[in-house]
Parts: structure tokens; sequence; C-alpha cells
């Protein structure tokens, strides 16, 4: 890896120039620059190739359809910068409401009043259903954390175990049917635009801006960052692993329970079998923006990137009228040549 | 005098009463009216059921309230259906022959319709090109749109996300589609974005499956109950009432689980069966194949398998096959299998006296979807001043069976007589 | 017996600790039912396990190696459409052959991107995971198919030879070739070797690329031979097929021994995990738990199982 990506490490490096050919910085500059210029690249592909690309209708589906997937992508960013993985994001976003919900309705059952009409549609507090799907999404990433760290499981397996269980629980505490959540606010979360921005775009956004702040001038960051590039380096020199470890799962557990609110806001219902494998695409947002499978490197800046990028050629595929089949096959083959391009271009710059 | 006007009312009474009985129910009423009559007869909306377990489930799963709500009406333009009915043609996207049983109903003229300048676009979302049901339904709906040169038809498969078709759905809505035909795999996702659609002036009309949607301008749909009524009114027929049964359902909170299997309690809720498991099998044959095996390892006195679909059925045959017990009922007797869905693999197998009877659902609803959707245009347009009702109800089938039976004054069609079946031959 | 000498019996040899589980399992299993220790309940279990073991079969060579294949279930429904196609002329060795040269096929370009273009393989197989399957829809229309025709092809799901159902034969093969390749022949050691230390293996000269070609190719053909049985059993080609497959091959694997960080495995560790995997599911069916509460426990014992594989590589 060259010193230039390594900059946002340790902002007090300068920046080597080492006299190379202008061929080999124009490589590195494209290496770093490469997703905007794809982002660009594709922008003009569909002006150019639909009537309906550049409406603010076209717009509007375009972020929404970016912003769950985008958070979910930046939680596991977290996990990923520590060297390690997260699988059971996609189920901890459905399990999230469906505590808040099982929770809730158990509370009133012993309290005598109603939350739920027709024996599916819920009514209770979206506030406190909310909180508690946030609670529940820190907590999930902390046992995460704790089989990893304390029970010394490898993280794939860990929370593909998790990953597992969150399902077959999912469909015990809904007993495999949906509940609407039909509730004003909730709705109101799933509809609403500002200017044709729609409030999960403008939460991920939010998130994402407070996760790159942290990440770059905070303790966190520094701390998350010494471990993802070595952590025996780190662990000698007093960092206290275990707990940023588990910090960094309880951080992909929370973003995703606020995923999972958005999802189901959309949907006004919670179901067991939705978000079917969501982790995946998360994972190919985060690794197509960059963010080091390896650890110690990545920015929630690039999880952006990476998401918008996919999410526009997608989006591009639908305008066209090809259905999911293409998409998964242009999915596919991005992210392989992607990353073996940004392996044959880390390869170049280092010798 | 007196005599002729006594024989006269005598024979009046006679033809009545015979009407009454339900003996000429069948060629006087038609098989729809019939079936209707039927499921009023056994509905459970306001009394309990005399076996308690069984009342005990119907009400835990709430079926009364899905039921109660499900259209139980005559056909759209007093449209009278027979055995028989339909055009043939080869499915465009399965390549496989297709008698669509209804492609009278609703009837758009063949050609350009609508503005005979203008170009249209509809979307058909939908899920499962791999499930011979489905591909079907998406047969019948691009066919239909190919009589119609200045109309495209958009397939998108969602394969089973929610969230996905929702997607696919705000895409048209954001290309301005002329109209929406869908396919819902469950109810409570798909109410949202069909209500944007509406909400952006483009008509959505659902196949098969409901969604939450109130604004919704057309649902085509209506043989569910008759289907699991039929189920439960030949199993009283052959077994007397009682028995130990299973059953592979399709998703928990989808219209064809709830109102098929509600239905198939009302019919059998008086009588003596003992309900021993109840499996959720997503339509898959795999799923089925897999919770039939466990039933078996897990009971050894089965004799009843209630399915809710074809391919589950024919996984939940597979499995009982494999595992060598297809006559390990009490008394040595053949497991009783129910199905619904009359795929061509399906029919063969009552044909060949494997699967006792099949209530048919045909997917080849595809055309109906298009043809109300073109109707809603038109009267968006102006071109028309009614649009169609907003529950287009299709036609009662009647049951497929072995031999030829009558069945509470249903008249039991024989694989030989029936042509519609869909999906590849076996 | 003290807990610290169970542990230390536990923790001394993997295999051993792997086959007494398998055993308290068995014995718990015959206690809830009378009918466990039966003929036909073995083969039930094994049959059913057969698919799953194959694919771990696979993936136990790869993770040896130190890669990961996550695309073997899109793999089983991608080289089974690719058959399928030929399943017009009637016959059932054109089909077969094609289906295992495509797994095969998906296999080779996977340990391409891994060894030459050094792509990780977790990326590599999951952009393949995508790609392959959608690769199986448009080369079948999405469509399944219907094979119950091709006598050849079915026999492989449904036949018994000499009493044993042919899927339990076609597993043992695996098992059998597997055990070979590892132990007896060459390719065995180095696949260790390039596994625990990539770069020393490759100064003693082995080379790690055709090592890493080899696992893909394999797990490919195990992933296509798995997705035969399967259609074969279920008597569908469905492109839908093998959803969620990887990952329980992976724990079957993980759980015979193998790890994520390469470098161990044995085939007689997952053959014994596939199995008390297979007993586990045959407890939940007797006892009458349904599917969906079947994943909570199979995560517990999953966690439980790795914690316990973590002490015994530390108390060595």
């Amino acid at each position: 890896m060259s010193t230039h990506d390594k900059a946002y490490l340790h902002p007090e490096i300068d920046i080597q120039t080492t006299g190379e050919s202008w061929w080999n910085l124009m490589l590195m500059h494209l290496g770093r620059h490469t997703l905007l210029l794809a982002f660009l690249v594709l922008v003009i592909i569909g002006t150019t190739t639909s009537d309906y690309f550049l409406t603010s209708a076209n717009f509007t589906n375009l972020l929404r359809t970016m912003s769950v997937p985008a958070i979910l992508a930046l939680g596991v960013s977290f996990v990923l910068i520590v060297s390690r993985i997260d699988l059971s994001m996609a189920s901890q976003m459905i399990f999230a409401p469906v505590v808040g919900v099982t929770a809730i309705t158990l509370f009133a059952d012993l309290m005598d009043f109603s939350v739920l009409v027709r024996g599916n549609s819920f009514t209770g507090s979206s506030f406190a259903l909310v909180v508690i799907a946030v609670l529940t999404g820190g907590f999930v990433g902390w046992l995460n954390g704790i089989g990893v760290m304390y029970g010394r499981i490898t993280a794939f397996i860990m929370t593909l175990a998790m990953m597992q269980g969150l399902r077959g629980m999912n469909y015990y505490l809904t007993g495999g049917h949906a509940y609407y959540l039909q509730e004003s606010t909730y709705t109101w979360m799933g509809t609403t635009e500002l200017w044709g921005i729609p409030l999960s775009f403008m939460v991920y956004v939010a998130l994402s801006v407070i996760a790159g702040i942290s990440l770059r001038y905070t303790l966190v960051g520094r701390r998350l960052y010494s471990i993802g590039g070595d952590e025996r380096s780190a662990a000698l020199a007093g960092v206290n692993v275990r707990y940023w470890v588990i910090m960094a799962f309880i951080i992909c557990g929370v973003l995703s329970a606020i995923a999972g609110i958005l999802f189901t806001s959309r949907l006004q219902s919670v179901d067991a079998p939705l978000g079917f494998g969501y982790e995946l695409n998360a994972i190919a947002f985060a690794v197509i923006g960059g963010v080091s499978l390896a650890g110690g490197k990545g920015s929630p800046y690039r999880v952006f990137l990476g998401a918008l990028v996919i999410t526009t050629l997608l989006n591009i595929l639908t305008l066209w009228g090809f259905g999911s089949w293409y998409q998964n096959l242009a999915m596919g083959i991005v992210i392989i040549v992607v990353i073996a391009i940004d392996q044959w271009l880390h390869r170049r710059s280092s010798n | 005098m007196n005599i002729s006007r006594t024989l006269a009312r005598t024979a009046v009474g006679l033809v009545v009463s015979g009407l009454a009985s339900g003996v000429f129910a069948e060629t006087e009423v038609g098989i729809h009216t019939h079936l209707n009559n039927l499921i009023k007869e056994n509905s459970h909306a306001s009394r309990t059921m005399q076996n308690s377990d069984l009342d005990d489930f119907y009400s835990r799963q709430g079926f009364r309230d899905y039921l109660e709500t499900y259209p139980v009406a005559e056909l759209t333009g007093d449209f009278v259906w027979e055995v028989g009915m339909g055009k043939e043609y080869i499915g465009p996207v399965s390549g496989l022959p297709i008698k669509a049983p209804f492609s009278e109903y609703l009837p758009v003229p063949e050609g350009p319709v609508l503005n005979p300048d203008k170009q249209y676009r509809i979307g058909f979302a939908y899920h499962g090109a791999n499930h011979p049901w489905l591909v079907s339904l998406a047969d019948t709906a691009v066919h239909e749109a190919s009589l119609h040169p200045n109309i495209r038809l958009e397939v998108i498969d969602s394969e089973f996300d929610d969230n996905q078709m929702g997607q696919v759905i705000d895409n048209w809505i954001a290309q301005q589609y002329d109209a929406i035909v869908l396919w819902p795999s469950r109810e409570a996702p798909m109410g949202p974005p069909v209500d944007r659609a509406i909400r952006a002036g483009i008509p959505v009309v659902s196949l098969d499956r409901r969604t939450s949607s109130t604004q919704i301008s057309s649902e085509v749909l209506g043989n569910f109950y008759a289907n699991g009524l039929q189920q439960g009114l030949y199993l009283n027929h052959v077994t007397g009432g009682k028995g130990n049964l299973i059953m592979n359902r399709k998703p928990l909170g989808s219209t064809a689980d709830s109102i098929r299997t509600g239905a198939f309690l009302e019919a059998i809720g008086d009588y003596d069966y003992n309900l021993l498991d109840s499996f959720h099998t997503d339509s898959q044959r795999s799923v089925a194949f897999d919770t039939t095996r466990n039933a078996l390892q897990a009971h050894d006195d089965i004799e009843i398998v209630f399915n809710t679909g074809a391919d589950e059925g024919l996984g939940a045959l597979d499995a009982v096959r494999e595992a060598g017990r297809l006559n390990s009922a009490p008394g040595g007797k053949k497991i009783v299998f129910l199905l619904n869905d009359d795929s061509r693999e399906a029919v063969e197998e009552v044909r060949l006296g494997n699967i006792e009877m099949v209530s048919p659902y045909t997917p080849l609803l595809g055309g109906i979807g298009v043809r109300a959707a073109i109707r809603h245009i038109a009267h968006k347009e102006g071109l028309a001043d009614a649009p169609p009702p907003k529950q287009i109800l299709t036609p009662n089938l009647p049951m497929i069976t072995r031999e030829k039976m009558v069945i509470n004054g249903i008249e039991t069609i024989t694989p030989a007589e029936w042509p519609y079946s869909f999906g590849p031959a076996p | 017996m003290t807990v610290a000498s169970a542990k230390r019996w536990f923790t001394s040899n993997s295999i051993i600790s792997l086959i007494s589980i398998f055993l308290l399992i068995s014995l718990l299993a015959s206690l809830i039912s009378p009918v466990f220790f039966s003929a036909d309940n073995f083969q039930n279990i094994i049959r059913n396990m057969a698919v799953v073991g194959i694919i771990a079969m696979g993936m136990t060579t790869v993770l040896i190696a130190g890669e990961v294949d996550l695309s073997v279930g899109s793999t089983m429904a991608f080289s089974a459409m690719v058959g399928a196609t030929l399943m017009g002329g009637g016959a059932s060795i054109p089909v077969i052959a094609a289906t295992l040269t495509a797994g095969m096929l998906v296999g080779l370009v996977n340990g391409l991107g891994v060894s030459v273009f050094r792509v990780p393989s977790l990326i590599m197989t999951l952009g393949m995971l995508a790609l392959a399957r959608s690769l199986g829809n448009l080369v079948s229309g999405g469509q399944s198919s219907y094979p119950s025709s091709l006598t050849g092809f079915m026999f492989l799901g449904r036949g018994s030879a000499m009493g044993i159902p042919v899927a339990i034969l076609v597993f043992a093969g695996v098992v059998v070739f597997s055990y070979y390749m590892l132990t007896l022949s060459k390719m065995g050691p180095a696949l260790y070797a390039v596994g625990a230390n990539q770069k020393a293996a490759t100064l003693s000269g082995i080379s790690a690329i055709k090592v890493k070609l080899f696992v893909f190719v394999f797990s490919g053909f195990c992933a296509a031979l798995a997705g035969m049985v399967q259609s074969a059993r279920l008597g569908q080609i469905n492109p839908s097929m093998g959803q969620g497959f990887e990952l329980t091959a992976i724990a079957v694997a993980v759980l015979g021994g193998a790890s994520l960080f390469g470098g161990k495995g044995t085939v007689e560790g997952t053959l014994t995990a596939a199995l008390i995997f297979g007993v586990l599911y045959n407890i939940f069916n007797l006892v009458g738990i349904s599917g969906h509460i079947q994943l909570v426990f199979v995560a517990l014992i999953i966690v439980a199982m790795a914690y316990l594989h973590g002490l015994r590589e530390r108390a060595v």
C-alpha cells in the first residue's frame, strides 16, 4: 500500500512524492478517485440513455434505494476496520424492530391495554419501538463482540451463527406472520421527503458525518485504525483491544437497528423473511468503496462512494428495463473487476 | 282442469325442489354460483366448530378475519364459465402449450387499443420465474400484451424480495408508466408502493393475491375459497369425517394461505379430525419435501397430507415415496394427498392414483389483469365511461379426481377431461 | 473425572472429541426415540446430510488451503441449469457431464481470480455468488426443469445399489477421494503447507497457484455433484436452489476442525461434523422442534463447538 493511502491514519506524515513518472502519479490519483470518475461516467451514460434519469422522482428513488444498504455498509465498515467481519447485519435489521414490537406488545398485555388491532396491526408508541430497537441492536453487537473477543471465536463463524440464530428468532417471535406498522409517526418516517430527499437518506448522511468525524478526529478513530493496522503493536502500546473491537461490533449493531427501522417504516410492516441477503450488498458497498478486508483502511466517505456508484449502476440498469438477474450479474462482475484492478494498481505502485 | 293444474303445480314443485336440492344445481346455476352457495353454507363466521381443537387453531390463526373480507360474489358482466371455454396458444415465456380458460372474460378486442397513435407502457411485477405456476401467470399476461401492438409490457421478477418489488414499482412511477399489474407475494409490504402509484395517477391491478392497499384500482381474485372448501368437502366424503392430518401451507400472511387453509378448516371443522402438525413451506418443493420427511419421522400414523399448492404437494409426495411410506396410514391404507393448483405433473399423479384430489387454481389469469389495466387506462383517458369493478372475481373451478364423483352437488372432473393444466409435462 | 481432566481429554485430540460428541448426541437421540437406532433412520440421516456433506468436503479443501468459497450454492444452481439445457436430448450422460464441467469451470475462474489476480477469496467468491446465480437464471430463463424422464440422472438421487441409496454412495465416494487426496497423494501436504504459510511453501518450491486452482476446481466439482443429487431427489432442477448452503458447509467444515485461517482441517473431522449435524436435525424432528427454532439451536451449537475448538487449540 502506498503511503498516499495511509495519509488519513497519520495526518502528520507528509505525502511523499518520490519523483515517479507522471504515468504512475496519474494511476495513483486514478486509484484514489476511481469511484468519483466511475460515478460521473455513469451519470453521463444515464442521462444520455434515459429520459427519466435526471428527473427528481428518479433522483429520490436512487437516494432512497441507497440509504438502507449504505447504513448497513457503514456499520460493517467499522468492523472491517478492526480486521473483523460481521455477517449478521441483515438479520439484526429485522430482529431489532421485531423485538421492539414484541416487547411493547408483551408490556401492553401485562398492563392490560392493547397495541394490536386486528391481530397483527401494531399501533404502539413508535418512540418506544425505536428506542428498544436501537438498544437491541447494541446488545446483539455486544454479544457478537463478546463471542469474538472473549470466546475467541472467529468473527466469521460468530456472526454467521448469530445471523442464523436471529433469523430463527425472527420467525419465532413474529409467529411467522407480518406485523403491520401503521402508526402515523412511523409511516411518516418512511414517506417523508424534503426537496425530494427522503428522510432515510438524510439520516444516512447524518450518521456518515458523525462516523466520519469520530473516525478522523477523535480517539475512537485512532484506536480502531491502530488495531486494524497492526493489532499486536496496538496491544503492546497499551490499547485496550478487547474494548474497542467490542465497541466496533456494538456500533455495527446500532446502525443495523437504525437501518431496520428505516427499512420497515418504508414497507410499513415487519416480517421475518425480509432482508434476506442484504449483508452481502452491504459488504460489497464497503469493499468497493475501498474498505479493506485486512483492516485498518477505509472511511465513511469511501462507503458513500461505493454505495453511490453501485446504486447508480443498478438504477441505470433498471431504467433500461433489466431485472434483478442482470443487476446481480453486474454487481458480481463489478465486485470482482474493481478489486482485481485495485490489487493490480497497488502492486504497481508498491514496486 | 283441477287435476292438470295440480299436476302442473306438482311438476313445478318437483323442478323447484330439484333445483333446491342441488341435483340440477350445476347445469342450472353454474358451477361458480353453486360453489359460492356451498361457501356460504360452510362459513363459520358466526359459529364455532364442533371439533374444539380445530376451532382453537382456527381462532388463534385469525382465519375468520381474512375470510370475512374475502369477496364471494358473481362474475363481472354476467359472464358464465364452463369447462371447455378458452383460447389455446404457446406460452411466450415458458414455451409450453397453454389453454387459457378465461380468455373471453372481460374482453378487449385484438389490435391497437385506446389511443392507437400512442405507445403505452405497462409494468408487470411478479416473483418466481422458476415456479411453474408463476411462469404461467406471466405467460398469459405477455400473450395478452402481444395482441396489442401499441402496448409494451415490462416483466420483472423480484425473486420474492418484497422490498425489491416496491423499488421496481417506485421506478415505474418515476418513469410515469401507464399502468401496473402485480402479483404480490405478501399483503403487508405491497400496500405502500401501490398507494404511491395510485396517488401518482397510475392504475394498479393485483392478481391472485391481495395487497394491503385499499385504494388499488382492481383486484383479480376469487378462487381460493372454493379451493380450500373443495379439499375439505372431498376429505369428508372419502374418510367419513376422521383422520390424522398434517398441513403444508403457503407463507403465513399470504392470501393463498389464509383463505385456502381457512376454508378447508371450515369444511372439516365439525368432524373428528386430528391435526398433527402444520408447516409453512414457502411454496417450495424442497421445503415441503423436508417438512414432510420430518413429519414422517415424528409421526407414524399420518393419514392425510393437506397442501395449499402443487409444488408443496409434489414435494410431500416425493418425501413419502422416498421413505417408502405411501401406504403407511393405520390399517395399511394409503396416505391421502389433497392439493391445489392443477399443474400437469399433479394432474398426472391424480391419473396414476398417487394423489387423490387436486382443486384447480389456474394461473392463466395474467391476461385478465392486463385487460383490466387497459380498461382502467381507457377510463382514465376518458375513452370509457366506467372502469372495471374493484373486485374482479375469477370463476370457481370444480375439483379433479381420478374417477368422476358427485360431492355436495359438485360434479368432479377427471384428468382426461381437464385441458387447462399448466407447467411442463411430467 | 474432574473438569480439568475432562477439558484435557476433550482438547487433546480434535477427532476424538468430535467422535465423542457424536456418540453422546446419538445416545441422547436414542433415549428420546426408540426408532433412532434403526438402519432406516441411519439411512435417512446420512441421506439428508449427503448434499451438504459433499459440498462441505470441497469446502474443507478450500479452507485448508487458506481460502474460502462462498459461491458453492450458486455454483450448484448454475451448473445444474447448464446441464438442464441438454435435457432435450433425452440422455443422462451429456447432462451429467455438462453439469460437472460447468461446476469445475466456475471453480477455475474462482481459482484464477484468487491465485493470479490476487483478489481475496472472500471477495472473489462473493462476486461469483452473484454472478453464477444470475448466469444460471439467464441460461434457464429462470425456469425450473424436470428431469424425471432421465433415468440415469434420477438414479443419482433416488436409486439404490446393494441396498444403499445412491446419494449416500456418492457422498461416500467423495469422502474416500478427499481422504486419499489429502493423506496419500502429494497434493495433500502441499495444501496444508500453502494454507499454513503461503510464503514459506512457495519458497520450498510448492506452486501456490496450482494448489489454489486445484481446490477451487474441486469445490466447484463438489457443488455441481451435490446439485445433481439434490435435483434428482426432488425431481426438479430449480435455479434458486442452494441458497445458504455455503454457510452451512462452512459451519460443518469449521466444526470438523478446519480453520478460516488455513492449514487445518481433515476429512474425518468434516465427516464427523456432518454426522453430528445430521443427528441433531434428526433429534429436532423427533422432538418436534420446528424448522425455524432449529436455526436458533444450530446457531447456539455452532458457537459452543467453535468455543470448544478454540479452547483445544490454545491448550496445545
